[in-house]
């Protein structure tokens, strides 16, 4: 563990790998939970509002004037907690254009995603009142290789000259290629995404990035589940946690020095071997 | 240039001459969409479909089904293909909840390893943060005051990156300058990124005039 712990490239399997990570997550976890139980007994939470959420609005009532598709991208997103996510900020946009019946195409480079995309719009399309605008074919899986993909999403917004474009997940080099496409065809462009080497290139070329942990706000603000709304809130309260500790840790440790016990505790493996014992 | 060379008249100078077809028809969006680009833009992704079907054979179904079942004797792992294969009653009507087992899997299965990953990733960086000595002392003799100051930009850094990224109440007053800061050093960060992945972008175009003028035109570089 010594050596994997220096080269930074711990990986701990039990809690006993590292005390102080196991506390903390059960903190953060129970802290998560409790402020999902607050927001489901009713209690209204306040989340800020993101000026890129004022542009999806925008960006939607733009193509509908135009008559031009909207498209949505979530990316290579491999199907997990981001795809979630991102399909829900997917069936909010969908739910605002089914109003006006605008066009709209989903492309998506993972085949899980894809069966759970459409699912997941006609769903939107049914709790809009509108079913009979679902089109599976609106839907696209287009490859799982990431060129190929990036060249079909390419060519589609060409194609099809899309008035707005939305690309909220996982992105990697791909993503230039979307945005400038989009821009060359003139789209109002909203994208978000968690991965942060890839944001420079939305702040760039879109109209409105999301960055970071904003993608999971706008979720969260856009569907008002109580679930991500608590969850929201946790988050919040284990930031400042990190905050506090990092900064106490930090004061202890100019007073203290690095191998202090007391520095050791706040998160080095076997600071805690004293108290619980040791892992493998 | 002798024309001989030039032309596509041996195996190699075909490879040569379609791979340059392909870079010009691909690059030619760049222009407007045409049917040259639209070919093989359906080419691209025809080829990719079939070419995913090895990886999918050999270091998907092989490796990590085959192998395990048929060489390791470990046949509990022959139920794993027909659970994946569940996903498929997504279109099913009556059977439609069916899917849903293999989709609630991966979602925990990705909900669980993030615990992992907090603790391996997050843990291990929240301990490297504090354990930067804010000033010098006896007890952090190794400190000077470049790496003093280096730690407390960090700190700032973090601080101010950290409160920009909380949502739960309104950012007004201190709080309000600490989250622009933020926003700021944000910005700047990025901006560095962007730069540094500008300059990888431009090291594959050069790659690709090279190839262009180089391997085709067969001019002397």
């Amino acid at each position: 563990m010594e050596t994997l712990w220096l080269s930074g490239l711990a990986q701990y399997q039990h809690a006993a790998d590292n005390w102080f990570a196991a506390i903390l997550i059960a903190v953060i976890a129970t802290t998560v939970l409790v402020s999902i139980a607050i927001t489901r007994s009713g209690a209204s939470l306040y989340i800020r509002r993101i000026p890129g959420l004022d542009a999806i609005d925008e960006a939607i009532g733009r193509s509908t004037e135009m008559g031009r598709p909207v498209t949505m991208i979530p990316g290579m997103t491999a199907f997990g907690v981001v795809a979630v996510q991102a399909l829900t900020i997917f069936k909010y946009i969908t739910k605002q254009i089914a109003r006006f019946a605008t066009p709209m195409r989903l492309l998506t480079g993972d085949a899980t995603v894809y069966a759970v995309a459409q699912e997941a719009i006609q769903d939107a399309y049914n709790e809009a009142g509108r079913p009979d605008l679902y089109d599976p074919d609106a839907i696209r899986f287009l490859s799982d290789r990431q060129f190929a993909f990036a060249s079909g999403v390419a060519g589609l917004i060409q194609r099809e000259r899309v008035a707005a474009n939305f690309m909220f997940g996982e992105f990697f080099a791909e993503s230039l290629i979307f945005a400038e496409t989009g821009n060359i065809v003139g789209a109002i462009q909203v994208a978000g995404t968690i991965s942060f080497t890839q944001v420079p290139f939305f702040v760039a070329a879109c109209d409105y990035t999301i960055i970071g942990d904003e993608f999971y706000a706008t979720s969260a603000y856009l569907s008002r589940e109580p679930v991500l709304l608590g969850s929201l809130v946790g988050q919040d309260i284990a930031k400042l946690l990190f905050v506090l500790i990092a900064i106490t840790g930090a004061v202890l440790t100019s007073i203290f020095g690095a191998d202090a016990p007391v520095v050791k505790l706040l998160g080095q493996p076997g600071g805690w071997d004293a108290f619980f014992g040791g892992g493998q | 240039m002798d024309l001989q060379q030039f032309l596509p008249l041996s195996l190699d100078r075909i490879n040569v001459w379609i791979g340059v077809l392909c870079t010009l028809a691909i690059y030619s969006l760049l222009y407007r969409e045409n049917p040259l680009y639209r070919f093989f833009e359906h080419m691209y992704i025809g080829l990719a479909a079939g070419y995913s079907l090895g990886p999918l054979g050999v270091d998907i179904l092989y490796r990590y089904w085959i192998t395990p079942i048929w060489v390791q004797g470990q046949w509990a792992w022959a139920f794993l293909v027909p659970f994946g294969m569940y996903l498929y009653f997504i279109y099913s009507e009556r059977y439609g909840w069916v899917s849903r087992l293999v989709i609630g899997a991966l979602v925990g299965t990705s909900a669980g390893l993030f615990f992992q990953e907090f603790a391996s990733r997050y843990v291990v960086q929240l301990h490297s943060t504090l354990s930067r000595p804010l000033w010098m002392s006896s007890a952090n003799p190794e400190a000077d005051l470049f790496g003093v100051i280096t730690n407390w930009v960090f700190i700032i850094i973090l601080v101010s990156v950290l409160v920009y990224f909380t949502f739960s109440y309104p950012q007004k007053g201190v709080v309000k300058n600490v989250a622009t800061a933020g926003r700021w050093f944000l910005m700047i960060g990025l901006g560095a990124i962007f730069g540094n992945t500008v300059m990888a972008r431009m090291a594959l175009l050069i790659g690709r005039i090279y190839y262009l003028l180089s391997d085709w035109l067969m001019i002397r570089i």
